[in-house]
């Protein structure tokens, strides 16, 4: 599978301080790919150099198979894109809005256009300022959907929103991309948001790369182990590199691990706990999986605070 | 094309009311300079009222309208910032910039051209003579708009464009001040730093293009921001070692064709000298040293003032030392009977030299050495009319060299006031008007007020083509003339208006220059001063040239 957008060593200053380091990512094709890292981790930064709003300090971005510092508007009319930062022109009415828009590209579909602002219930007649936020975004996104993009890219898009709008936005997202064969590029720092949309995943921290997989692989690697002893628990030294900071009281012992497999890791567990009396393996949400990364993240930078 | 003609319409969608404001102030600045309302006062409270406070105030708002329309259109795509709607969206850069350009041709240029036009058509001067000057207006009001284009470039709103033109003219003449405070050298007169100022505008014209393209083009606020600082730190530059050799050659390059024959020489030999004008300063007076200078080559109506000089005196085993214009003098060709010229002067006259440090004179005076350097004249054309004086309450019209007035006339007590409103073709070139009472083809009186110089043109000179002047002349009747409260019908008046010829600078040398034997008291013993001094009454009231 091609990649749509592809980093290689990308990184970004601004003046000293390093926002994103040393960024390798693919995003393939045909994927709804989940961009997250807490606030701050240069997830911004990331989507604003591949739409070469910012120039890459060294490395580069390849967005739709051309370097991102040569998007041209022929390729932009190619990218959908959403943020939650942006300013719209205020001024404008919903109906204005996407005429304006309609007239710098070729392959406008009013049609779906016009589907998407009655399945969104927009005001047509109402300026953008007046529009609540949510209102706002819905219109933001049927601007970059109703040209049927190849590439959608959404920063941030459900930050602040009421969950039924959020649902709203995620199926309208969902079903078009994946009715078309889109690719979606989405950030945040929410994963309950997000998790029912992505099918790959990256995670950025501090501008760094953590991870960048399919959702299934991930969700199969992290697990939530729980071990129950007989007396009280010796913790195993050393500690797998794989295996988070685990959190322990009296008998039991619990902790992520990160490359969990079937038939390797309980004989492992056993094997390090040799009191164990009873292993509890769960599955984890994308959302428990980056709480632990943060959390032992924070455990790692300040030991005594945890 | 295509989006260079949607964003068109967008922005005239969103800034119309901008648009409005300067087609409105456009038309009523126009209405204020054809009708000489901008200078009325209003009174009381009513529509009329307030249409005149708008028209006096329309010269204000006008550049401020003007600005705040090219800020704006650049703004609404802003070029700084990373938010902005645009710059994810399908833009062809050189599309957005022409279609920023076609904007301000359309809502400032070409209004702004027709409002010249209807002027100058309203006042009866051609289209073909004004052409050169409204390609010079459109020069200096494109760049007006080209500094209004590169701050908005350089800021995301309104109120940091204004901000920033603040902290580029306190950049500015921190540069100019830094650079310039040790630049010294001998001035040669203020005027002839025309082309130094023109050279000046003209790199922070082309300085003030490559921001907005490279703003355009790039995107990168902070370089932008320093080419424009660099620009700024160049234009002082080149002010600070800008060659006067070029300017000289410049001069004499540009020089008006009835200016290039006139020398002026100095000759000894000269007799019958009307004697100069009084050097203000009694102490300076003591150690100026005068000789004689004859024009030569003047033609019937032209005429040229020395105004400044400088000249090197140097005597064997003594230090150089520098010598300038202690007063300004006239040469003009004799007037032979016609009424050519208002001043009584002539083609032979002193020339002052003063040293500018008092012990420069105590160490030279006694010397012979020789003195040389340059002379910078101003040229002129005299022009004269005769107007019969209008019956009071009537107005006429009349043109002299190049202007169109409109004189009036009326009576208080035992004076005569002649009011003249003039016009004439922006930078206005008359730079002196004077009139003179006759009766019965007799001079009774010169004007009561001396000659008044025009104005160079309202601040900002780019706002209109004309130069409007209001003069009144006041003549405070004799009894004998018994005219107090009766016609003016008899009377006359000779009206004369010089027209600048632009600038010229000659050289001059002279042997045996000995201060101490030059004095005015000197010259007038060798009888080379007319004997008589109420021949100086008439040179002595001309005033200094402010063109």
């Amino acid at each position: 599978m091609s990649s749509v957008i592809s980093t290689a060593h990308l990184s970004k200053k601004f003046l000293s301080s390093e926002v994103v380091l040393d960024l390798s990512l693919e995003v393939p094709e045909a994927s709804i790919f989940g961009y997250l890292g807490p606030n701050g981790a240069g997830k911004t930064t990331t989507i604003k150099t591949i739409m070469n709003i910012y120039v890459p300090s060294s490395g580069s971005a390849t967005v739709l198979g051309l370097d991102s510092r040569c998007l041209s508007p022929e390729r932009l009319q190619r990218i959908g894109y959403v943020s939650e930062n942006q300013e719209m022109p205020g001024w404008m009415s919903v109906d204005y809005f996407l005429e304006y828009c309609s007239a710098f590209y070729p392959n406008w579909d009013a049609s779906l256009c016009d589907a998407l602002v009655k399945q969104f219930d927009l005001p047509r007649k109402r300026r953008l300022k007046q529009l609540s936020r949510g209102m706002r975004m819905k219109a933001a996104l049927v601007s970059a959907i109703a040209y049927r993009p190849q590439l959608l890219i959404l920063d941030e898009p459900f930050t602040g929103l009421d969950p039924l709008v959020r649902d709203e936005l995620v199926e309208g997202i969902l079903g078009i991309s994946t009715e078309h064969g889109w690719t979606v590029f989405v950030s945040s720092h929410d994963l309950a948001e997000i998790e029912n949309l992505v099918t790959h995943v990256a995670y950025l921290d501090r501008g760094r790369l953590q991870f960048s997989e399919e959702l299934a692989s991930l969700q199969d690697r992290f697990r939530e182990v729980e071990v129950t002893c007989e007396g009280s628990v010796q913790m195993p030294a050393p500690w797998p590199e794989a295996w988070l900071k685990p959190a322990t009281s009296s008998a039991v012992v619990r902790f992520v691990v990160t490359d969990y497999a079937e038939d390797r890791t309980p004989p492992q567990v056993k094997t390090m706990f040799p009191a164990c009396r009873d292993l509890s393996v769960q599955p984890m949400s994308l959302r428990s999986i980056f709480v632990n990364l943060a959390k032992s993240r924070r455990a790692t930078e300040f030991p005594e605070a945890s | 094309m295509n989006q260079v003609v949607h964003i068109f319409r967008k922005d005239c969608r969103r800034l119309w009311q901008i648009i409005a404001t300067v087609l409105v102030f456009t038309s009523l600045h126009g209405y204020g300079e054809a009708t000489s309302r901008s200078g009325a006062v209003a009174i009381g409270l009513s529509p009329y009222a307030l249409f005149f406070v708008l028209v006096s105030l329309s010269r204000l708002i006008l550049p401020v309208a003007l600005f705040l329309l090219v800020v704006s259109v650049i703004q609404e795509e802003s070029l700084v910032g990373s938010d902005r709607f645009w710059l994810t969206r399908p833009y062809d850069r050189l599309s957005l910039a022409l279609e920023k350009l076609l904007f301000v041709v359309v809502w400032a240029v070409i209004p702004m051209l027709l409002h010249d036009v209807i002027l100058i058509r309203h006042f009866d001067f051609s289209l073909s003579s004004a052409l050169g000057l409204l390609l010079w207006k459109n020069a200096q009001f494109g760049f007006f708009l080209l500094v209004a284009a590169t701050l908005a470039v350089l800021s995301a709103v309104f109120a940091r464009a204004v901000l920033l033109a603040i902290v580029a003219v306190l950049i500015a003449l921190l540069t100019f001040y830094i650079v310039l405070q040790k630049a010294g050298g001998p001035s040669i007169g203020s005027w002839t730093a025309t082309y130094e100022i023109l050279m000046v505008l003209a790199v922070a014209a082309v300085g003030a293009l490559c921001v907005v393209a490279f703003q355009y083009r790039f995107r990168i606020t902070s370089v932008a921001a320093a080419i424009g600082v660099a620009v700024v730190l160049v234009c002082a530059l080149l002010a600070r070692f800008w060659p006067s050799s070029l300017t000289a050659y410049l001069l004499q390059k540009n020089e008006s064709p009835l200016l290039r024959s006139v020398q002026i020489l100095p000759d000894a030999d000269l007799k019958d000298i009307a004697r100069p004008r009084e050097v203000p300063d009694p102490a300076t007076q003591a150690r100026t040293a005068y000789y004689p200078f004859r024009a030569l080559g003047l033609s019937d109506n032209v005429g040229v003032d020395l105004l400044g000089l400088s000249a090197h005196f140097d005597s064997p085993g003594q230090k150089s030392a520098t010598l300038y214009l202690a007063a300004m003098v006239r040469f003009q060709p004799r007037a032979g009977g016609s009424e050519r010229f208002a001043d009584a002067g002539g083609p032979e006259q002193l020339v002052s030299f003063a040293p500018p440090f008092p012990g420069d004179y105590d160490r030279l005076k006694d010397t012979d050495g020789t003195l040389s350097g340059n002379l910078v004249l101003q040229g002129f054309r005299s022009a004269a009319a005769r107007v019969p004086v209008p019956s009071p309450e009537t107005r006429q019209d009349f043109a002299i060299a190049g202007r169109r007035c409109k004189v009036g006339s009326f009576l208080r007590e035992r004076h005569l006031f002649v009011t003249f409103d003039c016009v004439e073709l922006e930078p206005g070139s008359t730079s002196q008007f004077q009139v003179r009472l006759l009766q019965n083809n007799r001079e009774i009186m010169p004007s009561g007020t001396p000659g008044q110089p025009s104005s160079a043109g309202g601040w900002p000179s780019f706002l209109s083509p004309i130069v409007r002047t209001y003069s009144q002349s006041d003549f405070e009747l004799p009894g004998s003339a018994g005219l107090v409260g009766e016609s003016t019908l008899a009377l006359e008046m000779v009206v004369f208006a010089e027209q600048s010829l632009g600038g010229a600078v000659r050289t001059f040398h002279i042997e045996h220059f000995r201060p101490a034997e030059f004095s005015l008291q000197a010259w007038e013993q060798r009888g080379v001063l007319k004997a008589e001094s109420t021949a100086t009454q008439s040179n002595a009231g001309t005033v200094p040239k402010t063109q």
